[in-house]
């Protein structure tokens, strides 16, 4: 498989949570669902030219929306956070 | 912070304002922590986004802007006190570098009609002179005792005598323009039971003099011409002719002053009476010398100190003028618009006729207040409630209710400013140097 590094990482992700973490870090970002942990690893170190030590990956489960009688579910997306080596930073937020 | 005063033409005060770098951050921060809670970033509960996200997302427009505002309210009264400026308008403010850049300093530019500045240099030799009151003759005591009388005087019928002065005559009048246009029998004015207090001026030039010596009942005609400055266009310098009859005739029984009369006034006696005219004719004399004096002082001043009036406070004074000539014709039974009807001219003529009346009121106040200010004259908070203190009672009202409805309004300090000026020409009119 040959996967576009930027098609694995589909955007950071900037929320509270997530801003706190940057003090240790760790970055945030959805990524495709498809992804492995090592895919991932190597795609945020060619993106970003970084050394990456650790990810964590967690399945964010779409939420059921109703409307009316019909049922539907808001996809089901994958987020990853990237534990950088230290003394290593992202320039983030320029969009992927 | 510096702050720099122009003066401009049209008594506008032009301040520039430069506030710190230090400060503008300062400013920043407290802008940004006011501001974030007004906007809403995905991912963030209200109010806790981080500020560089914050700029990133929403932009530092927005904390500038409020920073900017927050400096121009928080400095205003400041720099306006630090130049000494007394506005009376609303200001221009400008805001200067549009600088997005936190970290520059900042700069406001307030432009502003204000009381200009008045340097009266020396102006103590002015007040050499000493204040000269007028003696107070026995003629003028008499006089105004006699008017007194006059006051309590009673009509009599006196149908039977030829009309006098100071009689009140009813009388049928019909009034013609001697050179009516055609087609026009050129009446103008037709009265039944007209009331006339003869001597008393309030007709038509002449026309009651015109009727002394006449007996009731006989009609007589009467020509005059009217005066060229008469209010009324179509009749002001036209000869006319008034066919009156005179149907009553009463004659003024004016009472003998005596002890009696001044009973009736609730004195002692005539002498007591006497007394206190006399007072109050001193009284009056001394204040007409005092009027006289500053109104002297302030004219010599005005031809040496000249300034630029600001507008505003001009078109205040005129609408205090118009006011004052609205009240008198409503003594009259006129209303202002029947008033300029019959001088066929709009409000605005009559505010441009009332505007030099008004420019020398400005004038004069600016430059008591300017005294004022030279003299360190001040007034304290206790005399202003002394000068409130009597309308409270007046109304009946505690005297802190007023105060507080004064305050509202904001007529307290108008009232200081009133009695600052009072003091300033109390002090031109009784400092005497040498």
């Amino acid at each position: 498989m040959n996967k576009s590094p930027y098609d694995i990482i589909i955007r950071p992700l900037v929320t509270e949570a997530s801003t706190d973490a940057l003090m240790l870090n760790k970055y945030t970002f959805e990524v495709d669902r498809r992804a492995n942990k090592i895919e991932i690893r190597d795609a945020v170190e060619e993106i970003f030219h970084v050394r990456v030590l650790k990810v964590n990956t967690l399945w964010r489960r779409g939420k059921v929306r109703r409307r009316g009688q019909s049922t539907g579910k808001t996809p089901d997306r994958k987020k990853a956070i990237v534990t950088l080596a230290a003394g290593e930073t992202i320039e983030m937020f320029g969009n992927v | 912070m510096q702050v720099v005063t122009e003066r401009l033409p049209n008594a506008v005060a032009k301040i520039s304002v430069t506030i710190d770098q230090d400060e503008v951050t300062r400013a920043m921060d407290q802008a940004f922590k006011r501001v974030v809670t007004r906007y809403n970033v995905p991912g963030f509960r209200r109010g806790k986004v981080p500020r560089p996200i914050f700029e990133r997302m929403v932009g530092v427009d927005v904390i500038w802007q409020q920073a900017a505002e927050d400096l121009v309210d928080g400095r205003y009264e400041y720099a306006l006190m630090e130049s000494g400026v007394q506005p009376v308008a609303k200001p221009n403010i400008q805001i200067g570098s549009s600088g997005i850049n936190a970290d520059e300093p900042f700069s406001f530019v307030i432009e502003v009609e204000a009381k200009p500045e008045i340097d009266l240099g020396e102006y103590r030799d002015l007040l050499t002179e000493e204040l000269k009151v007028a003696e107070l003759t026995d003629e003028r005591l008499e006089t105004e005792m006699a008017q007194l009388a006059r006051s309590q005087a009673q009509l009599v019928p006196a149908d039977d005598e030829p009309v006098a002065m100071d009689n009140q005559v009813v009388l049928d009048l019909k009034g013609y323009l001697e050179e009516p246009e055609e087609d026009d029998d050129g009446l103008f004015a037709e009265d039944e039971d007209y009331t006339v207090q003869i001597g008393s001026g309030t007709t038509v030039e002449g026309l009651d003099e015109k009727l002394v010596g006449l007996k009731v009942g006989e009609p007589t005609t009467i020509r005059l011409t009217y005066p060229e400055d008469h209010p009324d266009v179509d009749l002001a310098g036209k000869p006319v002719r008034f066919e009156v009859t005179v149907k009553q005739n009463k004659r003024l029984e004016v009472p003998t002053l005596d002890d009696d009369l001044a009973k009736a006034w609730e004195y002692e006696s005539l002498e007591a009476l006497r007394q206190e005219v006399q007072n109050r004719l001193q009284e009056s004399l001394q204040a007409e010398a005092k009027d006289a004096r500053v109104q002297g002082i302030l004219g010599k001043l005005k031809e040496r100190v000249t300034f630029e009036l600001p507008a505003p406070l001009v078109q205040q004074a005129i609408a205090g003028r118009l006011q004052e000539v609205q009240n008198s014709l409503a003594r009259m039974d006129i209303t202002l618009e029947q008033y300029l009807e019959t001088r066929k001219i709009g409000q605005q003529n009559l505010e441009e006729e009332l505007r030099p009346q008004a420019e020398e009121l400005v004038r004069d106040q600016l430059i008591l207040e300017a005294v004022a200010k030279r003299e360190g004259l001040s007034v304290s908070d206790e005399e202003v409630l002394a000068a409130i203190q009597p309308m409270a009672e007046l109304y009946r009202q505690p005297l802190a209710n007023v105060v507080e409805l004064f305050r509202q309004e904001g007529e307290f300090e108008r009232l200081r400013s009133t009695l600052l000026t009072r003091k300033a020409s109390e002090f031109l009119a009784t400092t005497v140097t040498n």
